[in-house]
């Protein structure tokens, strides 16, 4: 038998043997190889020294009342969380009620576009008003001031003349 | 055959307590609770903590009644509740605050009465002292390497089985497992 160390079979088979899982040919031929390999026997001695030690630990008895525990939390109705009330209250076809909706809305929305906004226009009166006050006399003295230059001079009054 | 004959045994009840016979779910208690309460109190090593978490094992499998399908084993499935229970009570930290000192713990432990009425006091002590340090050492295993080996050494499950259970590959259960006993062996070496 090749050395299971060196095929990589090793710790499994040391486990089968522990286990007590090694059955005929295959843990005779183990047995047989372990007589002349030394690092096999140390490996499967440790490994059997480590099962044995831990067959000392059993688990305590459960308790009489486990049972009857479990029952009664069995028989005891789950409070039902705020969402699963809802659900029991018929709302059972508010989803497929709301995703008809929603398709509605959809085509309803594909055929009539929503209508586009159009800035608002400012009032010509609101534009005026930011017309300084002082350049608006300003012109209107130059208005006054271009109308008497272009008045034709009148005559000097003659107080002889109809004398 | 045995096992095979189990299994379906169990497919079978689950399936009648799924048609609402509790009667059938009494029985599968009967047959699991033990395997299942004594694979949890060796993961968080408390009594009453594990006792709890059997509870809650029981009222998952029963509360899933309803959907309920037989396609994976039930002790699959039964312990792959238990282990997600047991490991996530770990990775809380739920073990620190637990109250129980190490003194109590041991004397919870089995009653070994034929065992000890032979032996001397001086043996008794000896005996809860290996105990202790075999417990120690299966408790400083990280928490899926302790799975593996409980599952493997005291419910005498096959590789494929834990692997269904932990939710990984067959190799990977063979090399959590050869870490696991790498270490145990390295630890309990005096006490060969």
């Amino acid at each position: 038998m090749r050395c299971p160390m060196e095929s990589g079979k090793g710790a499994e088979i040391v486990l089968a043997l522990a286990a007590g899982r090694l059955e005929g040919a295959e843990r005779q031929a183990f047995e047989q190889h372990m007589a002349e390999c030394a690092a096999c026997r140390r490996m499967a001695e440790a490994q059997t020294s480590v099962w044995s030690a831990m067959d000392e630990w059993a688990a305590p008895a459960v308790a009489d009342s486990f049972d009857a525990r479990l029952m009664a939390r069995v028989a005891t109705p789950e409070p039902r969380r705020w969402w699963q009330l809802g659900w029991d209250f018929g709302w059972r076809p508010a989803l497929p009620v709301g995703a008809a909706c929603l398709a509605l809305l959809g085509v309803f929305l594909l055929h009539n576009p929503w209508p586009q906004v159009v800035p608002p226009v400012k009032p010509v009166a609101q534009v005026q008003q930011t017309v300084d006050v002082d350049q608006v006399e300003s012109t209107l003295d130059d208005l006054d001031m271009l109308n008497q230059l272009d008045a034709p001079a009148s005559p000097p009054h003659d107080s002889s003349a109809g004398s | 055959m045995t096992a095979l004959a189990s299994l379906e045994r169990d497919a079978e009840l689950m399936v009648r307590v799924r048609e609402g016979d509790d009667t059938s779910f009494a029985l599968l208690l009967n047959r699991h609770r033990a395997p299942v309460v004594h694979f949890l109190y060796r993961m968080v090593q408390n009594q009453g903590v594990a006792e709890e978490l059997g509870q809650e094992v029981f009222l998952r499998v029963y509360k899933s009644r309803a959907t309920y399908e037989p396609t994976a084993k039930f002790t699959t499935w039964l312990f792959r509740i238990a282990t997600h229970l047991a490991l996530n009570w770990l990775r809380d930290g739920k073990a620190e605050k637990a109250s129980e000192s190490i003194d109590e713990r041991v004397d919870e432990g089995p009653v070994r009465e034929l065992r000890d009425r032979a032996a001397n006091v001086e043996q008794r002590m000896v005996n809860e002292a290996r105990l202790g340090e075999v417990r120690s050492a299966i408790e400083a295993l990280p928490a899926k390497q302790r799975a593996a080996v409980l599952m493997h050494k005291y419910e005498e499950m096959e590789y494929s089985q834990i692997a269904g259970v932990l939710g990984c590959s067959e190799s990977a259960v063979k090399s959590l497992l050869f870490r696991a006993y790498e270490t145990l062996r390295a630890r309990l070496a005096h006490l060969a």
